[in-house]
């Protein structure tokens, strides 16, 4: 299925560089855009990249810090976060705003004003 | 003393991670039913956050991945040699309270528990808890005869 001219945003399930984990994130819709959640803990604001380039949104995220001692029992997931997500054709990437919080970064991607139908005269030929 | 271990969430799915590992969830109520009677197999319910352990010499350090929490929505408790930790977690889009629908979510929420049987013993009193940038870290100096040191077993 070829999502590539899909309206909505959507987001890519697999890691697009290798050796980085993929954060889990959550989608929602509102009246006026979408509300986009993704989970970055232990990543803090000045390691944080987000980048808009022809209709992808990328977002990454660089964990520092040395393990405090040998580790015993390890699940946390390795290495840097990175995922992508193609925004579609109805969000105006000129007004998304990004706040970070206790490692849950909230993206707000606002609709482009053109929810309204409009007819499309055809010219005289 | 088992040790519950996280499942990751697999690749992106449009339905929600917890109804799908329900199933599994049962099963393990069960397990423990078995194993432990008399404690309730609502232990198992809701989900278990990641976390890591480490051995610093003199402390162990537990580090758990909980982004998007209150600090007041974690609890963090000691008994018996058992770290317990347990809280809850609103989806986002509940927490907001406005006109929002779900899209897509890979997110886990509702209540989480995690309980680690720790390898040796600790410092109730000296346990300090942080919570920054999504993470906490639950410090637990060890108890005196828990560091390492060197004991002379004499054989006659």
């Amino acid at each position: 299925m070829s999502l590539t001219f899909a309206p909505r945003p959507h987001f890519k399930s697999s890691a697009t560089t290798p050796g980085t984990a993929l954060p889990q994130s959550e989608l929602s819709e509102t009246p006026d855009g979408f509300e986009l959640f993704v989970e970055m803990p232990g990543v803090t604001r000045e390691n944080l990249g987000v980048t808009i380039e022809n209709g992808l949104l990328r977002i990454t995220g660089k964990r520092e810090g040395t393990p405090p001692g040998a580790p015993v029992l390890r699940e946390l997931s390795q290495g840097d976060f990175a995922r992508e997500f193609r925004l579609g054709s109805t969000i105006d990437t000129g007004r998304i705003s990004a706040v970070l919080e206790q490692g849950l970064l909230r993206l707000t991607l606002p609709k482009l004003p053109q929810s309204q139908l409009r007819r499309i005269p055809l010219q005289e030929a | 003393m088992m040790t519950l271990t996280r499942y990751p969430a697999s690749e992106a799915t449009p339905w929600s991670p917890a109804e799908r590992l329900s199933s599994l969830r049962q099963e393990m109520d069960r397990l423990w039913e078995l194993t432990f009677p008399g404690r309730t197999a609502s232990f198992f319910t809701g989900w278990t956050p990641a976390l890591d352990l480490y051995d610093a010499d003199d402390r162990l350090v537990a580090k758990v991945e909980l982004p998007g929490m209150r600090r007041e929505d974690i609890e963090i408790s000691y008994q018996e040699g058992v770290l317990n930790l347990t809280g809850e977690r609103a989806p986002e889009a509940a927490q907001q309270g406005k006109e929002i629908q779900p899209y897509r979510t890979e997110r886990f929420s509702g209540k989480f528990q995690r309980s680690l049987a720790l390898p040796v013993p600790v410092q109730v009193d000296g346990i300090q808890a942080t919570y920054k940038d999504g993470i906490l870290t639950v410090e637990m100096p060890k108890s005196e005869e828990a560091k390492p040191h060197r004991v002379e077993v004499s054989v006659s």
